[in-house]
């Protein structure tokens, strides 16, 4: 298992898949939490609108950071995440590297277990990047305003990186068992998007209407991954949040559901690639 | 123990790491093992037991059963879709048989301690493109737990030392192919699998690589080859195994397997050329031994007295088979004088000779050879030919 993972993570070291991911996403959040609403706070009429300016400023400061930063994942985040994992695995079909792979001592099993681990260091790794650069636009915004700078509890921000984290690996992880199942990445990704952006929308939209979709929505990819957001402080889609952000569902059974759906990605990809031959 | 290895132009003073470099008669008994992965005691590298394995209705390997011994190049020759991949994949635990036993290496194909024992280049040579060949090595090295010194190791080898840092996309064919046999070569494995290891290389690249693979094999690694070349099958390995609609029809030594036929092939210089031809069909129409020289009536007297062995058969000899359209003379035109070739048996050639000169036609010369091992495996695959369907190459549909 050692050697698997240091092969693996040598091979996502020299990638430059994971760099595009990560580096669009500290972008994304750096623009959409951050750059956008201070464009909007500085066009706001400081004579009229003083309350909504003060409201967006206080999202805008580094006390504010562990949830802002955190509040883009559950939607988008998760996404782009779902993207990482099926490009960890995918491309092998494509390249036809698995031969190879499977061929050089460590079990399938190693193999797929590896795979996912170091993918899940990579959304670690990614999550405490974009903290730290959300941290220095926040100081940045607050000392431009004159607001207070002081930094968020070190405790706020474990459990920020954490959510984040947990949330990305359950995405990243569904996204390799898909690369695996479907033996590529496009059919993966269209099927991964079209069913975290596509379906999980259509089935929260209606479980408002349709109250037998409720434990559906309960267990879903994108309510967890909500739930566990708002549980940092970030205001709910409905309180005029960031889209995505949910509280129906508690910090535990967040956690739980988004755990579950990293373990049956993963068994699912582990009985597949040990099931199937490779041709 | 470093020893100098020679590859033609590829000159490599290959560091092996483990006893798979000393010559087979400096090691020692344990040494043996080490390098072969399974204990010196004769036992086979690998022990094939009426494997079967098919792919949807398609069959790719109808029972067969194999012995790799130890220290041996073993050419696997067979038409396209014959099963070849599919073995090797099973051996190598890629594909799991639908019935049969495979041990290679004294353990279960695919199990992590089989694996550390084997190299394989299967089919084209496969790395991630936009990484370099040294890269790629190096993701493959750290799975077997191997420092970076081999990946400089195996890069030496095959000559790619200059090249190793392009990326594998940039790589020319011929270039592929060796970072396949360096990635093959990673931990100095008792049991090569190399799946057309000469193909895409120039001809020095050829001559190179079948020069080193004659020498590792000298060397006491187990060397299976996958080729379509059969000459150089012939040049390359000391035994062959000859599969055909997914089963083993020929296993044995190349010189055993290149006289199965019992027949002769003559090449005749005779004058004139064009009227030698009509000849020597009526003679050996005529000649008894050869008799109805149609494929379909000699495939049917051959499936009749089982002339063709079956799987797994080992060293028995055939019957001599002569005609079989084989018989037919063909002419070849040859760069200073046209000739005549046939199949044969040697008895007949007395009578060859007067019947030409009875016809008032001039004999030159009359040479005689063995026949080569793409004759027989054209003999042999012919004559067992199935309808049924079979796999592809690979096993895909």
């Amino acid at each position: 298992m050692i050697n698997a993972f240091a092969s693996e993570t040598l091979l996502l070291r020299r990638r430059p898949m994971p760099l595009v991911v990560g580096g669009a996403w500290t972008i994304m959040v750096l623009a959409f939490a951050f750059g956008v609403p201070y464009i909007v706070y500085s066009v706001l009429d400081p004579a009229t609108e003083q309350a909504d300016r003060a409201e967006l400023l206080d999202t805008l400061i580094p006390a504010s950071v562990p949830a802002t930063s955190a509040s883009s994942y559950p939607l988008f985040g998760g996404a782009l995440m779902l993207i990482l994992g099926v490009l960890m695995t995918g491309p092998e079909f494509r390249w036809n590297t698995w031969t190879a792979r499977f061929t050089q001592g460590p079990s399938r099993t190693d193999v797929i277990l590896a795979k996912i681990a170091v993918g899940a260091v990579a959304t670690f790794v990614i999550a405490v990047i974009v903290a730290a650069a959300s941290t220095l636009a926040s100081f940045i915004i607050a000392l431009v305003e004159g607001a207070p700078t002081g930094l968020p509890s070190a405790a706020d921000l474990v459990a920020s990186v954490g959510a984040a984290t947990l949330i990305s690996t359950a995405w990243m992880s569904v996204g390799a068992a898909l690369g695996v199942v479907f033996r590529g990445t496009t059919v993966a990704l269209a099927v991964g998007l079209l069913w975290t952006l596509g379906l999980e929308n259509a089935i929260s939209g209606l479980a408002g209407m349709l109250s037998a979709l409720e434990p559906v929505r309960a267990v879903m990819l994108g309510t967890a991954s909500g739930s566990l957001v708002s549980s940092l402080g970030a205001p709910t889609q409905g309180e005029g949040g960031t889209p995505g952000v949910v509280d129906d569902l508690s910090t535990s059974a967040a956690c739980v559901v988004l755990v579950a759906y990293a373990v049956i990605s993963t068994v699912v990809a582990l009985a597949v690639s040990r099931r199937r031959d490779i041709t | 123990m470093v020893t100098y290895v020679k590859l033609g132009s590829l000159q490599a003073n290959a560091t092996h790491s483990e006893a798979a470099a000393v010559a087979p008669a400096e090691r020692l008994p344990e040494q043996e093992a080490a390098a072969h992965g399974h204990p010196s005691t004769g036992q086979p590298a690998v022990e094939i037991a009426g494997v079967r394995k098919s792919f949807g209705a398609v069959h790719a390997l109808r029972g067969v059963d194999l012995r790799v011994m130890p220290g041996h190049v073993y050419g696997v020759l067979g038409p396209n879709g014959a099963g070849k991949t599919t073995l090797l994949r099973i051996v190598l635990g890629l594909v799991r048989p639908d019935g049969g036993s495979v041990t290679v290496l004294g353990g279960r194909p695919g199990h992590p301690e089989t694996l550390k024992g084997i190299g394989a280049l299967v089919e084209s040579p496969a790395f991630v493109p936009y990484l370099s060949g040294r890269t790629n090595l190096k993701v493959l090295a750290r799975a077997r737990g191997l420092p970076n010194d081999e990946v400089a190791r195996v890069l030496q080898v095959v000559d790619l030392t200059d090249r190793a840092d392009e990326r594998f996309a940039g790589y020319s064919l011929g270039m592929g192919q060796r970072l396949g046999v360096a990635a093959a070569l990673l931990g100095s494995p008792g049991l090569l699998i190399l799946d057309e290891p000469t193909n895409g290389l120039d001809p020095e690249g050829v001559a190179s690589m079948r020069t080193f693979i004659r020498r590792i094999g000298e060397q006491g690694t187990t060397v299976l080859l996958s080729s379509h070349l059969l000459s150089e099958v012939q040049q390359i390995c000391d035994r062959v195994i000859v599969i055909n609609n997914g089963r083993v029809i020929a296993d044995d030594t190349v010189s055993a397997v290149r006289a199965r036929t019992g027949a002769t092939v003559l090449k005749i210089w005779a004058s004139p050329t064009d009227e030698a031809g009509p000849v020597l069909t009526e003679i050996l129409d005529r000649s008894a031994p050869v008799g109805d020289d149609s494929d379909e009536s000699m495939s049917s007297e051959d499936a009749a007295t089982g002339s063709v062995p079956e799987a797994g058969a080992g060293a028995d000899p055939t019957t001599p088979r002569v005609g079989a359209g084989s018989a037919c003379p063909v002419r070849v035109e040859d760069q200073d004088q046209p000739y005549w070739r046939l199949e044969t048996t040697p008895e007949i050639v007395p009578e060859l000779v007067r019947g030409l000169v009875r016809a008032g036609i001039a004999v030159h010369e009359i040479r005689r050879e063995r026949p080569s091992l793409e004759d027989v495996f054209f003999t042999l695959t012919r004559d067992d030919a199935d309808p049924a369907p079979v796999a592809n190459e690979g096993g895909r549909r």
